[in-house]
């Protein structure tokens, strides 16, 4: 991938958790072709726990929404503390979800809809120790406004908008003058400060509140006019 | 619960400075404290002329009137059978004074004197403006002291000059009138405190019961998508027997799934009366703080799909939501009204109309804000045009509408709340009427003008008194004079203060401070008026001021004992009233605000809710429509597919995703043309993060058309569409790769090996 993808030394090691029994065989499959041994596959993530802390898996392949009543940041983190690295496999069509998944450190996103090929791939760069750097991880971060505007430096807004339109890296080097390597280091700032900053872990109300940040809804906001307007 | 915590309107918590409780309260126990002292002002009076009563009857008058007003003062301190003890005092009162001219004996005892009846009738004017309704109060105010002024004419009442009984009788009422407003307003905002804070937690509860049902409902939508879109993906990409057959499970389960969540089912196709949407916006309007006049014109016999019920009222409720935000600017006033009007069968006209005094300059824009697909803006859209036009047309029956209209004309006659410029639009729950009030405070005013003129001859010289009138009749007719702000303008309270002032030492340099000057002090009660006006006008330093130095003066003058006999302390009591009430009806006029503020709040996040739900509805629809075929066969086939129908899944798939991910990029065109882009086999990913929603129409056309001729003209592999932040010049970016393309697509996740072979900035204005 775009990272430095290593062939591994050892077999590196994949655990997958989604609650379709179809999406979890067919990742196994293809896990198993590509020469990953898969530990486990659950349908939750409660499942899956006592696997990989007895035995340290590589990658975690995550499902956002499993229907189990849990939260996209507690599964996130309970991976995390074993040590495993999480890749988001999902419809990703609630970009409030995979927001909180990366701000959780989730190392990157790969749609459902993409080719299997590019699932293997990413689970290559995850399981090298990289992070998994693309259009739907750049979009849902630039699409967090409040960061963007409060966190990040004018090129580093540059770099991530461009990057977020669908450019490749290469290209927003050239379109602003800059040096790839810079381009990337710039990303992988912007990458940091999303995780450090862990966004506040959402309620059951975010959907709603995602679509009044979107626009899809008037705002609700109580603060804004106290008795005044 | 978790759901509460966020983004919910909050209701002011403190508890409010003025309730309808507090109120009746304080007014009770103003009363009893009242009722004492002019009790006991009474009383040397009262034993004065027991004389001339007669044997027995004078005690017992006395005894049933201070037993009344004892009994009073004791309901009022415990807050016990108040009103009962104000209805029978009054009725003494009544009484005593219809049996007066029986029970006197011996008339000449009087002396001329004024029955000690007299002084009391304040205090039952007080007590029926307490205990009863107030058009009664008000014909209690008006009859009792008319008795008392015919029988001050008889011998029986001293036989006074009718004059005389007419100004005591007249006084008498306009002070009961007084006390009448003073409880009246203090009554009416204290209840438009308790209305407004009790429709906002009304509102309040229902959005949030509502709000716990919604974000169940909107999980279980969130689950519904998922499982039906990764069924298409794994049916798309089984390859093995058992993946196949999963597949088909799947399939199974999201079609169960979709029906369960009502996407499917009888209901689209129900048919409901106009009259169950009538029904549904009366019921919300119960839950308004504010008034809409709802006018239905031939509701009967019309008929419309459930949705575009929905719809309608969806788009209703946030109009008038927003209608109403719109009348908190200050001086504008709004007339509102719903008009729905049945066209013919089958299809109505409904409109939400505002009528304001400030037209909004500028052309009344015409355009389809397409409310029941409550695209992503299309309320931000409603919002601006509201008081314009707003025309929402759904799709599925296109009788049905809602419009809005800017009437262009000035409404005429009567409106409902107070009259142009009352109070400046501060006090707009009080219904007493501005003119009332400044009847009152005239009539007041000229009653101690014609005091002042009626005793012109017991000054040694009229001339200063003259000067006096006429400097004081100047001062309150400036100061009443309607004007449109409440507070006093500068150099009218520096010109009362001086009147105040002078006034004193005018009157009092032609009087002898050790006789009885009758009439001839009116103008310590002129003073009083005077500066209680101040008080009412926000002048309450002024007010202050002027009656502390009207004691001084007369301390001064005629020593402190005259403070009380000449009635300075009443001077004091009436500005000390005034204060209260107007800092008690500021209160309450704040409270009223901040209640309807939440109130509107909450009532704003429940259009939110309800257009969410409608929103929710819809795409489950849709997403119903366009995958339950597919869903179907694939369960019937049990996942065995041939290519093109596993392309088949992949592109609807691609076409839910793109309904979800990028709800404002679409338009018929462009879905004709991303569809059209899919099928050659491009991969196309539309992206939208809202940064669109603040375009009107046209502009949001005139983009997405370029959009779409992008789309179409494009050789690339790879189209990702994707509407750039807010802030930016930029509307849409739209990025073609080309290059490697594996057997099943370019891959998703990396374009780090492609070329770029568009790179196209779609502006958001023109000429940028």
């Amino acid at each position: 991938m775009t990272d430095d993808v290593q062939t591994t030394k050892a077999v590196a090691t994949v655990a997958i958790v989604d609650d379709h029994e179809a999406v979890r065989l067919g990742l196994r499959a293809a896990c198993e072709a590509a020469g990953y041994e898969v530990m486990a596959d659950a349908a939750d993530v409660a499942e899956l726990l006592p696997v990989i802390e007895a035995r340290r898996c590589d990658v975690v392949v995550l499902d956002l929404s499993l229907g189990d009543g849990t939260t996209v940041t507690e599964n996130v983190r309970a991976v995390l503390a074993t040590g495993s690295a999480v890749l988001v496999h999902s419809i990703a069509d609630r970009v409030a979800a995979v927001r909180e998944s990366l701000a959780a450190g989730a190392a990157g996103v790969i749609p459902k809809a993409s080719p299997m090929s590019a699932v293997i791939g990413a689970i290559a760069t995850v399981a090298g120790g990289g992070v998994l750097t693309n259009v739907e991880w750049a979009s849902a971060i630039e699409a967090d406004r409040e960061f963007a505007k409060a966190q990040l430096g004018r090129r580093e807004r540059d770099v991530l908008h461009l990057y977020a339109s669908g450019l490749p890296l290469k290209a927003v080097a050239m379109q602003l003058g800059i040096a790839h390597s810079t381009a990337r280091e710039y990303l992988d700032r912007i990458r940091a400060k999303y995780v450090e900053i862990g966004r506040p872990a959402p309620t059951k109300v975010d959907l709603l509140r995602r679509a009044v940040e979107d626009g899809i809804l008037p705002g609700l906001d109580a603060e804004s006019g106290d008795g005044r307007r | 619960m978790a759901a509460a915590e966020w983004r919910v309107p909050r209701l002011p918590q403190r508890k409010p400075a003025v309730t309808r409780a507090q109120i009746e309260t304080i007014v009770a126990r103003a009363l009893g404290v009242v009722g004492l002292v002019f009790g006991a002002q009474s009383l040397p009076l009262a034993l004065d002329q027991a004389d001339a009563l007669g044997v027995g009857a004078g005690a017992a008058l006395m005894a049933a009137l201070f037993g009344g007003i004892a009994a009073l003062a004791v309901a009022t301190v415990a807050k016990v059978a108040v009103r009962a003890a104000c209805l029978v005092f009054a009725g003494f009162y009544v009484a005593g004074l219809a049996i007066w001219p029986l029970l006197v004996s011996d008339p000449a005892a009087l002396d001329g004197a004024a029955p000690w009846l007299y002084y009391l009738c304040t205090v039952a004017t007080t007590c029926a403006a307490v205990a009863l309704p107030p058009v009664w109060a008000a014909a209690y105010t008006f009859i009792v002291p008319a008795m008392y002024g015919v029988i001050r004419l008889t011998p029986s009442g001293g036989q006074a000059p009718p004059l005389l009984a007419v100004l005591d009788a007249l006084y008498a009422v306009v002070l009961g009138v007084v006390v009448l407003a003073i409880i009246t307003m203090l009554r009416e905002a204290a209840s438009a405190v308790d209305a407004a804070q009790e429709a906002a937690l009304e509102r309040y509860d229902l959005v949030a019961r509502q709000h716990a049902t919604e974000t169940e409902r909107v999980k279980v939508d969130a689950l519904v998508h998922d499982s039906v879109l990764t069924t298409l993906l794994s049916a798309a990409s089984a390859r093995s027997e058992g993946e196949e057959r999963l597949a088909a499970r799947m399939a199974r389960d999201a079609l169960h799934r979709l029906d369960e969540a009502g996407a499917s089912g009888p209901r689209a196709f129900d048919r409901v009366g106009l009259s169950v949407l009538v029904r549904r916006l009366r019921a919300a309007l119960t839950t308004f703080n504010t008034n809409f006049a709802v006018r239905v014109v031939n509701a009967g016999g019309v008929e419309l799909p459930v949705e575009v019920v929905d719809a309608l009222y969806t788009a209703s409720v946030q109009a008038m939501v927003n209608s109403v935000q719109h009348a908190e600017e200050p001086g504008r006033r709004a007339r509102r009204e719903i008009r729905i009007r049945g066209v013919r069968a089958g299809g109505l006209r409904h409109r939400d109309r505002r009528q304001r005094r400030r037209i909004r300059s500028g052309p009344c824009a015409e355009r389809a804000a397409g409310a029941p697909r409550l695209d992503r803006g299309a309320d931000r859209e409603r919002r601006r045009q509201l008081g314009d036009r707003l025309t929402a047309r759904p799709r599925h029956d296109r009788d049905a509408r809602v419009a809005g209209r800017c009437a262009r004309r000035r409404p005429r006659g009567v409106r409902w709340g107070v009259g142009r410029g009352a109070c400046g639009g501060r006090r707009r729950m009080i219904t007493i009427p501005r003119w009332l009030l400044l009847v009152l405070g005239a009539l007041f005013s000229a009653y101690h003008v014609v005091l002042g003129v009626y005793s012109l001859e017991v000054p040694d010289s009229p001339w200063p008194t003259v000067v006096a009138l006429v400097l004081y009749t100047a001062a309150t007719v400036a100061s009443l004079w309607p004007a449109r702000r409440v507070r006093m303008p500068d150099w009218l309270a520096a010109f009362d203060l001086a009147v105040s002032i002078v006034l004193p030492l005018l009157v009092t340099s032609q009087l002898d401070p050790s006789a009885d000057n009758g009439y001839a002090t009116w103008y310590v009660a002129a003073v009083g008026t005077l500066m209680t006006i101040a008080a009412a006008r926000r002048r309450l330093v002024t007010a202050w001021v002027g009656v502390i130095a009207l004691a001084v003066q007369t301390a001064l003058w005629a020593g402190p004992l005259a403070l009380g006999s000449l009635g300075v302390i009443g001077s004091l009591v009436w500005v000390a009233i005034a204060h209260m009430l107007t800092s008690a009806l500021t209160n309450a006029g704040r409270e009223t605000r901040r209640y309807a503020q939440a109130e509107r709040e909450a009532a704003a996040w429940q259009a939110a809710q309800d257009a969410h739900l409608f929103e929710g509805r819809m795409r489950l629809a849709h997403t119903n429509r366009v995958a339950a075929p597919m869903l179907r066969r694939i369960a019937d086939r049990d996942g065995r597919l041939d290519e093109r129908q596993r392309a088949e899944c992949r592109l609807l798939e691609a076409t839910i995703r793109d309904e979800i991910r990028g709800r404002m990029l679409l338009t018929d065109v462009v879905r004709a043309e991303v569809q059209r882009a899919r099928q050659r086999g491009v991969i196309v990913t539309l992206l939208d993060e809202g940064g669109i929603d603040d375009l009107d129409e046209a502009a949001r056309d005139r983009v997405l058309s370029r959009l779409a001729e992008a789309i179409a003209a494009s050789t690339a592999d790879r189209l990702i569409a994707r509407t750039a932040a807010e802030g930016s010049p930029t509307a849409v970016t739209v990025v073609g790769l080309v290059g490697a393309v594996d057997d099943e697509g370019a891959a998703s996740g990396d374009t780090e090996d492609l070329e770029v072979e568009l790179w196209l900035e779609i502006p958001r204005a023109l000429g940028a």
